[in-house]
């Protein structure tokens, strides 16, 4: 049912309300497995080479022991040049993580003020800069990234650039659109009466409440931001081996398809559980805020 | 305003946005840093090679000069050289056309269909079960990488059938006579129905891979429209005046979910286009995306821009296919646009 | 002296919610007579929309009849399947909407919509293909374009061939609401429920409503639950009154008199509380709705009575009839059960 007939009934007050989502995002089984993960990623980004069971399988090879399948010795196997492929994937997260949050800030960083002035200033900038962004979106952001990769050469850092500069326009669309809703609101309005100037309005009435809804779309961006640069790295146009993107590691595997799968089979499965944890969050998220369905 | 004139009116807004596309993919190809040549061809290029490179290219105009020969190369049809083909890029990237067409198509197809089928079912009867399964399954179908979805039912497929093509439009013994570049079509023409049969084969783990993401996102977005719009007044007024239940649901309530529904499927065919690359080379099969993939890896400038050109060019018709829809169902789009 | 055609007794509805079980409705009792016209008058969230909701079985799908007996003719309403509703629905009962501008489907036109209910109402649940292949069959052979036109024609919306081409976001409120009392009355119903019909209008136009309303009432001598927040407006069209508060009966009586002489402290605020001409001070009554999930022990108006005794807040007084088909639910008044 709807918020309004629900508090009518209920006739809570805020910290009823508070409690209540806290106790939907708790009965969100899919949420909480995701948060589980996240933070399980998050210890393995952290304490990475403390964890995997074989730390130097970054770098060192061990040509003796290719191939070896899932063992008690190496409960993934050992990949083309013997390193174990656990422990690579565990260092691996080190690699998905922390720049898929660079691609995210990055991203963010262009985005969100180009938002925000195009929705305070409207008009011609306003007009300009939409027009930029929908001419952007019209190529498919993996080809975008694909093909910016391909032309900088391909690597770890080109590859971010790359996925962060086709990001940039939904986070300014995204704001713009949230801060042409909030710019309808009567506060504002009373803020610019006064005669606060449009930018000052801009970031402390507007943004504040443009942020909630925007951490829902950063988390499952976040997620995105992962796949893409898996994408990039099984393709070779992303990191580079030996650096142990998961990507990467699923893509060299690929010519030793079918029999010797776990080379790529289990760092996909490494990406799916962590943009599944990234978007089961976010959904959690979405339903506790209130937040429309995109 | 009439339907012709909304149609004309967009037209012409896609091609004013395909104009300045291809302007952006002329400077993200210009703005490697360094020399394209040497990029295109290795460090240790010889001089010569080089410079034979830069004048075929028109490396050594100025840029507005390259532009305008990018601008006559595309009214003319043509691309500019292509260093895996030696030749003009426009061709082989049209004869790899028809194939992705084909794969996406279906595939978005398929994602539509059953996305909204599975939207509104699921949106109409509402059991906590089902909510938590359906959930599961949108997230889950929006989260997996596509490399994994392909490698892994290449891997089950082999297990469990053994004859089942993995590789390529049709299998191995067939020789189908090209008319349209749509294997389909073309093995339907030539009346042979083993090599339709085989050619479905083949699409079959492709279009299933591509399709799953977008299926996901779509019924994920019509089961919220349904039970949103279960609860409208209009719905629970014309049940109480005694409407049937099935014309209730498809033909009042379907409309109404779908709507705000179709910007995100033409979104999703985006992604799809983007996903079929990596689909294409993991299952062999010759699509633009493939050869995108090849030329990118061999730095071929002209297929990269060709491909990239095209892509922009599905996006947007599929854009502007949404577009139309959208007026056709909703009549207060079009209807409320002659105020503009 | 007329049949009863309608019977509600002791009903209760709940919504389940996190933070408890909401007993909405909590025993409403009461009757409808042949050809009569009953008002429930109470603020908004006293229930009333629910109740009636609940005789056509369109309720949210969160809320549950959880106890009480819904008699329409002598048949049991809770236990029907959907054959016997879809016998029902337009046919013998019909619901006039609150705002008939969300109250339309936004994309098809007014006749379109028209056209399927006088078509389909009395088929059997038709499938998707069978009615796509057979409408302009079944419109061409029993006229019904005709009929809709005079439908409209009927409650005064001319040109009626316009107004069936339009679409709803092209009509205004008023005509929309027109058009909803034609939906409503296409199956010649017996009962009519009319949910707070011009409340979304302005007065003008609420008043020409509530006219076309009462002439259509008397023309087909329906039976109608009348549901509206406004006692004078009840008073205008309604025989008998029942004022509702917090889910439950509070007082029934003819309309006139509970006008002039309420009994039950609540109705007695209510009554007060209509400006007048003269008005200096506008009057309320204090305090605010209670909530559905904990609420107060005994009479639910006991926090906002000044008449509150120690038995309102422990047990819940029953509806007593203390005259002429005057029943109160208040210790303050001793009456006959029932």
């Amino acid at each position: 049912m709807d918020k309004k007939t629900r508090r009518r009934i209920a006739g809570g007050s805020l910290v009823d309300e508070l409690r209540h989502s806290l106790y939907l995002f708790g009965r969100n089984k899919l949420a909480l497995i995701g948060l589980v993960i996240l933070i399980a990623m998050a210890i393995a980004t952290i304490f990475a080479y403390q964890l995997a069971p074989y730390p130097s399988a970054a770098t060192q090879t061990n040509f003796a022991d290719r191939f070896r399948p899932p063992s008690s010795e190496h409960l993934m196997g050992t990949d083309e040049a013997g390193r174990d492929v656990l422990s690579r994937i565990i260092i691996g997260a080190r690699v998905s993580l922390p720049y898929a949050f660079v691609i995210m800030l990055t991203s963010m960083a262009f985005g969100m003020p180009l938002g925000l002035i195009a929705g305070m200033f409207g008009g011609k900038l306003d007009n300009l800069i939409m027009r930029l962004a929908d001419i952007w979106i019209a190529i498919p952001q993996i080809v975008f990234a694909l093909a910016v990769a391909a032309f900088l050469g391909p690597s770890l850092i080109n590859s971010v650039i790359a996925i962060a500069s086709c990001f940039w326009p939904w986070h300014a669309r995204f704001i713009r659109a949230e801060v042409l809703h909030i710019k309808e609101e009567t506060y504002v309005e009373v803020a610019q009466s006064i005669g606060a100037g449009r930018l000052y309005v801009a970031v402390k009435e507007v943004l504040p409440n443009a942020i909630i809804p925007y951490i829902v779309k950063i988390t499952t961006d976040l997620g995105y931001a992962i796949l893409l640069l898996a994408t990039l790295g099984f393709l070779g146009l992303g990191a580079q081996p030996p650096t142990p993107e998961w990507g990467t590691i699923a893509g060299q595997g690929r010519t030793f398809l079918p029999e010797i799968w776990w080379i790529s089979l289990l760092p996909g499965i490494a990406i799916f559980l962590t943009v599944l944890a990234f978007n089961a969050v976010g959904d959690g998220l979405r339903n506790i805020l209130g937040v429309e369905e995109m | 305003m009439s339907l012709k004139a909304y149609v004309v009116k967009k037209g012409l807004y896609v091609a004013l946005t395909l104009f300045f596309v291809i302007m952006i993919i002329f400077f993200l190809v210009r703005l490697v840093p360094g020399d394209i040549a040497y990029v295109a061809l290795g460090q240790d290029a010889s001089r010569a090679a080089i410079e034979r490179f830069r004048s075929e290219m028109g490396l050594d105009r100025s840029l507005p000069e390259q532009f305008l020969i990018l601008l006559s190369n595309l009214a003319h049809g043509k691309l500019g050289i292509s260093g895996i083909t030696s030749t003009d890029a426009m061709p082989a990237i049209l004869y790899y056309l028809p194939a992705t067409i084909e794969l996406a198509t279906l595939a978005m197809t398929v994602a539509i269909v059953l996305g909204i089928l599975l939207g509104v079912t699921t949106g109409y009867t509402e059991s906590r079960k089902i909510d938590n399964l359906v959930s599961f399954f949108a997230i889950s179908g929006l989260s997996t990488p596509v490399f994994l979805t392909a490698i892994f039912l290449q891997v089950i497929v082999a297990d469990l059938i053994p004859s089942f093509p993995l590789i390529g439009r049709i299998e191995p013994g067939f020789s189908i006579h090209r008319v349209t570049g749509l294997m389909l079509v073309d093995t339907l023409l030539a009346g042979n129905f083993g090599a339709f049969v085989s050619a479905l084969k083949c699409l079959a783990l492709p279009t299933f891979t591509l399709a799953l993401g977008p299926t996901a996102a779509i019924m994920r977005l019509v089961r919220a429209n349904t039970m949103r719009e279960k609860r409208k007044s209009y719905i629970t007024t014309f049940k109480a005046n005694g409407l049937p239940n099935s014309l209730l649901r498809w033909r009042y309530l379907l409309p109404n979910a779908i709507s705000p529904a179709l910007t995100m499927a033409g979104l999703q065919f985006a992604n799809a286009l983007g996903g079929s690359f990596v689909i294409e080379t993991i299952f062999g099969f010759p699509g633009i995306g493939w050869i995108g993939v090849e030329a990118m890896i061999d730095k071929d400038i002209n297929i990269i821009q060709g491909v990239t050109l095209f892509a922009a060019i599905f996006f947007l018709i599929s854009n502007f296919v949404v577009d139309f829809l959208h007026s056709y169902i909703d009549p207060r789009i079009r209807l409320k646009e002659k105020a503009d | 002296m007329s049949e009863t055609i309608l019977q509600v007794r002791d009903l209760h509805i709940t919504f389940q919610l996190f933070e408890g079980l909401a007993k909405v409705i909590d025993g409403v009792t009461f009757e409808l007579k042949k050809k009569e016209v009953i008002a429930l008058v109470g603020e908004t969230g006293c229930g009333k929309s629910l109740t009636a909701k609940s005789i056509l079985g369109v309720l949210p799908p969160e809320a549950k009849i959880s106890d009480g007996v819904i008699n329409y003719k002598n048949q049991n309403l809770l236990k029907l399947d959907e054959k016997g509703w879809r016998r029902l629905r337009g046919k013998e009962i019909a619901m006039v909407p609150q705002n008939p501008m969300i109250s339309l489907d936004p994309l098809l036109t007014i006749g379109d919509q028209l056209l399927d209910l006088i078509n389909l109402q009395d088929q059997p649940d038709i499938s998707l293909f069978s009615y796509y292949t057979r409408r302009s069959q079944i419109t061409k052979e029993r006229d019904t374009r005709a009929k809709a036109a005079k439908m409209l024609e009927d409650v005064a919306l001319k040109p009626a061939d316009r107004v069936m081409n339009s679409y709803p976001f092209q009509i205004s409120g008023g005509m929309a609401q027109r058009v909803c009392i034609a939906m409503a009355l296409s199956g010649n119903p017996s009962l009519l429920i009319a949910d707070e019909p011009g409340t979304s209008l302005d007065v003008t136009s609420q008043k020409v409503i509530l006219d076309l309303l009462n002439e259509k009432i008397r023309e087909r001598g329906l039976s109608v639950i009348f549901i509206t927040h406004n006692l004078g407006v009840a008073r205008q069209i309604a025989n008998r009154i029942l004022i509702m508060y917090a889910g439950s009966v509070a007082e029934a009586w003819e309309a006139d008199k509970i006008f002039r002489e309420p009994l039950h402290p609540y109705s007695i605020g209510l009554k007060k509380a209509i400006p007048t001409l003269l008005l200096t001070k506008m009057i309320g009554i204090a305090g605010r709705v209670p909530s559905y999930i904990d609420p107060p022990t005994g009479c639910r108006f006991n926090t906002r009575c000044e008449y509150a005794m120690d038995m309102c807040r422990k047990v819940k007084p029953e509806l007593v009839t203390v005259g002429d088909g005057h029943s109160v639910a208040c210790y303050l008044y001793k009456g006959q059960r029932g």
